[in-house]
Formats: structure tokens, sequence, C-alpha cells
């Protein structure tokens, strides 16, 4: 038996807090996004649209360009609730374009390179790996979608004065309450399929597959069936759904929409019945493992 | 049983993938030190290395590591590191992201962090080329870079899966020599390794397994003691060989004495190497013969794997 002399002493000095660990994913992740010169100008080209809403607001605002550009003020659009419709559906347009090429990297790459026992065999367990993995689609989703949404409200609380704002405060709830059911729908549906598709490509072919083709088939279903039971496949729907409700407004950005058609309640329970199927795919393809051989 | 703060203690564990046996009624303690696992392929090694680890929990049983369990994995995980036997590389990554990643993932701040990583990498030989992609290392530069992040955080239990695969032979001593300084230091070393003849130089003390089963574990001069169906070999050096042949011959414990080619040794083969020994003792006393060296012959992990297992080791 050897003897050993017990020289070894372990660190024991200050650690990061427990909570924010699972950031090192997403700055990590976030590091490696921003190597890429397309990421950055897909991400750009998701905010040119606020811009344009941007420049409207502000000329819907001011009579001096009105009057430069010869505009009437009956032919603009208000700045009201229709508005903040029309770039809600634009910005979340958006965000499903960031996400598809996005998402489907963030946990293939990981799998394919066997990276789990690496980050598993840390004081950092499965849900942190996810919630890591998340707030990289979290935090740009929401570039993309409320954050620009309520920087454009403001912009039009600060243009129209004469107490604009307070009548309209409300609808900051509903366009953060549906980005964020947005967000995390696409969110988690793209790292479910990242966890399951290893080939971008095809990953992103199948995100879209995801919404495309169930809708198809709630339309053939609606229409041999003469009902419109049907949309409760088509995500999109479901979200408009929502956002209309929300909004407490029918806009031709909703599409046809009918407050007869699907109840909201159960546009809601699509949702997150959605969520929890992507949450059920990642708890079985992500295990700590690796392949036993010996 | 209070768990020894000190020891690596397995008590009574078992997992199952499903019906798949991935290792059966385990238990065993380890003091600090370089133990090594050996069996063949799907023996079981890699399942009991990821209990360890914590990356898989046990069916039944429990599993201690230095007192702790899972169940603290700021404490448990501080403690241990892992080497993985596959690539483990977050696409992309280079040499320095790959340790320093994970340890921001431990918790530590910046420097700290930036400090370890570069410690890791001088220790482990990487330093000229960290920031290189991870992609164009060579075999060998992936497994010492793998080595570099399991002992970056400083853990008090090291655990390799096969770290010697595709090292040549430079690359290999240098592991070595790191591993056997790491152990002396007080920490727990544990290997997992096809080459026996390495396992044999490096190892304190081995775990023997196959098909999910502990076969054999301790020092391995004290598994080959226990290995009683297979009678020792012991190889004498001496000049007078038939003599010595002929002594043995009247033990009934001796179950073969054969002369060396050369004529200058014997190889026995005992069930009792105690009494051989003494037998030994009064040959050479009595001046009947000229002794130039005994060695027993198969009380190494080669041996002891092929008496147990049934194979030949090396070519496992």
């Amino acid at each position: 038996m050897a003897v050993y002399k017990r020289r070894y002493n372990s660190y024991s000095g200050s650690l990061t807090p427990e909570w924010s660990r699972f950031f090192v994913l997403t700055r990590y992740a976030f590091a490696d996004l921003f190597k890429s010169r397309f990421f950055v100008l897909l991400l750009i080209l998701c905010l040119v649209p606020t811009l344009f809403f941007a420049g409207y607001i502000f000329i819907a605002n001011n009579k001096t360009v009105q009057l430069l550009m010869q505009l009437r003020s009956a032919d603009l659009l208000t700045v009201e609730t229709q508005y903040f419709i029309i770039i809600m559906v634009v910005q979340t347009q958006a965000a499903f374009l960031l996400n598809c090429w996005v998402g489907p990297v963030l946990v293939a790459g990981d799998l394919t390179n066997g990276a789990l026992p690496l980050f598993l065999s840390r004081p950092f367990n499965r849900a942190d790996y996810v919630l890591g993995k998340l707030a990289v689609l979290g935090l740009l989703l929401s570039a993309v979608t409320w954050v620009p949404c309520l920087l454009l409200f403001s912009l039009q609380s600060g243009l129209a004065k004469n107490g604009w704002i307070w009548p309209h405060l409300w609808m900051v709830v509903p366009i953060v309450l549906c980005s964020a059911i947005w967000i995390l729908m696409l969110s988690l549906i793209s790292l479910a399929v990242s966890a399951w598709v290893k080939l971008r490509i095809v990953a992103t072919g199948v995100i879209f597959i995801t919404f495309f083709i169930p809708a198809g088939l709630g339309e053939m279903f609606n229409a041999i069936m003469g009902t419109y039971w049907g949309h409760l496949l088509n995500l999109s729907y479901m979200f408009k759904i929502i956002l209309g409700k929300a909004f407490r407004e029918r806009s031709g950005m909703l599409g046809a929409l009918d407050w007869n058609d699907i109840p909201v309640a159960a546009a809601w329970g699509v949702m997150i019945f959605v969520c929890l199927l992507s949450l059920v795919i990642l708890n079985a393809r992500l295990r700590a493992r690796e392949t036993v051989r010996g | 049983m209070t768990p020894d703060a000190r020891q690596i203690v397995f008590e009574n564990v078992s997992k199952f993938y499903g019906e798949v046996l991935g290792v059966n009624k385990v238990s065993f303690s380890l003091e600090p030190g370089v133990t090594s696992l050996v069996g063949p392929n799907g023996s079981g090694k890699t399942t009991l290395m990821n209990l360890l680890t914590g990356l898989i929990k046990p069916s039944h049983g429990a599993i201690y590591v230095l007192g702790l369990t899972t169940h603290q994995p700021v404490e448990f995980f501080r403690q241990v590191g892992y080497c993985t036997q596959f690539d483990s590389f977050p696409p992309g990554t280079n040499g320095y992201d790959f340790i320093y990643w994970p340890l921001r993932l431990h918790g530590f701040g910046h420097d700290q962090a930036a400090k370890l990583t570069n410690e890791a990498l001088e220790r482990a030989g990487m330093s000229q080329v960290a920031r290189r992609k991870v992609a164009g290392y060579s075999k060998g530069m992936r497994q010492r870079i793998r080595l570099a992040q399991a002992i970056a955080h400083h853990p008090s239990v090291l655990v390799l899966d096969e770290p010697l695969n595709g090292l040549d032979p430079m690359a290999r001593a240098e592991s070595i020599a790191l591993f056997q300084a790491i152990a002396k230091q007080g920490m727990h070393v544990i290997i997992s390794s096809h080459i026996l003849e390495e396992v044999d130089r490096i190892s304190d003390r081995v775990v023997l397994m196959s098909s999910g089963y502990v076969v054999a574990e301790g020092q391995i001069k004290e598994v080959r003691r226990e290995v009683r169906d297979h009678p020792m070999q012991i190889l004498v050096r001496c000049s007078n060989a038939a003599k010595l042949a002929s002594a043995a011959f009247e033990l009934d414990h001796v179950v073969e004495a054969k002369i060396l080619n050369d004529g200058h040794g014997v190889l026995v083969r005992t069930r009792d190497a105690e009494q051989f020994y003494l037998l030994l003792n009064k040959i050479v006393s009595a001046g009947l013969v000229e002794v130039d060296a005994v060695a027993p012959a198969d009380d190494d992990v080669n041996s002891i794997y092929q008496y147990l297992i049934g194979s030949d080791g090396g070519a496992a």
C-alpha cells in the first residue's frame, strides 16, 4: 500500500450564484452565433420592419412631414390597436424565421458531439441545460418581438402626447403576454426538433412542417367535415386567436377570425399542449450518459 | 454505514437500462490512489464511471464519493473531474474555451476560470495550441485537452475513461506520470483501460468486471493470491535448476516445475507460494543451489484477467 501525503487542496474561493449558471451556456451560444455573418444579417433584416413602423409613427404624428409628403391624415392608418396588431403579426413572423435558423443547431450540435456528459458532470442539470438554451432563443426572439413593439409604443406615446399613453397602456400586457407565449412555443418546438434531428437543413424543414402540414390537414378536415375545429392543428391560427382576443380587436391582419370560432381557451390549450409535448421530447432525448460500450 | 470522507463507496449498486443489465450488486470502497477498471467490452466499466460521476442514477443501492452523494450536486461535482471516453466537444469550440466555459458552469468567476484554464493547459502541455479549434486536433491532443478539462477545477476524484487511447508513447508516458503525480497528492484517480501492461504499471488496485459484475477487486497481488484455481507461477533463476526442480516436486502443492531451455532456471507452479519460498530458503541456506533471481511470473493484471475473465486481456 502506497503512503499518500495529502498535500492537495481544492479551490475554496468565491463562486458565482447557482441560479445564474445557465447563462454560461447562453453566453457561449451567443458568442458562437455572432460569429456567423448570415445570422447577423438575418437579425438585422428582422429588425428592418421596426424601422419602417417607427418611420410611419413619426409621419403619422408630424403634420409638417405629412404636408411635405402631400399626405392627408385621413389616408393614414391611425396608430391605435390595429396598428400594434400589425406590428405584432409582422414581428412574430420575423421571429419565426429567426427561430428556424438559430433553433436547429442549439441542441443538435451538443448531441452529435456527445457534449452532454461534459455539461452534466458539473453542478448543472438537464433543466439548467434546457433553460440555458431556451434563454438563447428567448432573448433573441424578444429582441425582435415585444422589445421593438414596446419601443414603438413608447415612441408613439412620446410623439402623440395629449395623454395618449393612458388609455392605451393596457396594450403593454397583450404585447408582452402574446409575444411570450409565441416565443416559448417556438423555442420549445425548435429545441425539441434540434434534439431529434441532427442536420440543420432537415431540422429547419421539420419546423416548417410542424407549422404548415398540420395546418393544411386541419383545413382539409374542416372542408370535409364542415367544421372549424380543424383550426386546432394550425398553430399560427391559434396564436392569432389569442392575439385578437388579447387586443380585443378583429384585424384584417389576423385573417378571417370569427369570435364564434375556436374558443380562446382551446387556443391556449393547444399552445400549452405543444409546449408540454416539446418538453417530453426534450426529456426523452437529453440523457446524460454516453453510449455504454465497455 | 457512515461513508468515509476519504473513500469512494459503492453499496450494493445495480443499474438496469430497461431489461438490460448495466452493473449488478456492486459493492466496494476505494482509497485514494490509482484504481483501474478492467474488463472486456460491455462489462459495465463505463456504466460504473457514469454512476460514479453522477451522470446516471443507480436503479438500486447508494454511491458515496468522499462522503457526498449527487443530492449535494454543488459539493459533489466540485470533487469529481470526468474525462469521457468519446469526443464531447461542443461544436466549433477551441481548446481554451473547452476548458474555460465548463469552469464557468462550476461557478468560477472570469479571472479565476481564466487562471485555472491556463494552469490546466500548462499541465497537459496544450498551452501552445489552446486557441486552435478542437476539430483540428490530433487524437492525442484531444485526449490531452479532455484530461486538462477534467483536472482544471481541482477535483479530488479524477475519473478517466480510456485516457491512454490514441496517445503516442511519449504522451502516454507523460500522462501516466501525471496520473501518478496526482494520485501521490492524495487524489483518487479512477482509470478504465484495455492496455493491461500499463494498468499494471500505474495501478495501486484494480476492479475487474465482467458482464456487469465485479469479478475481483483489490491490490493486484492480493487478488492474485485469492485466485486459488490457478497455481502461482514463480520463476527462479539459479545455478542448479535440476536440483531445485526435484526438491520442488517433493512438495504436494507444487503442480509443475519446468526447467528453462537455457538450463539456468526453473518455472514452478504452486498452490502455496509461501511454502515454496520457505523451501527455497532452506535449499539456498544449505548451499545446494545459488539463486540469481526469484520473481512471480503471473501476478500481473494480464494474468488475473485471463484467469478470471477467460480471454486474452491484451486483445480485449
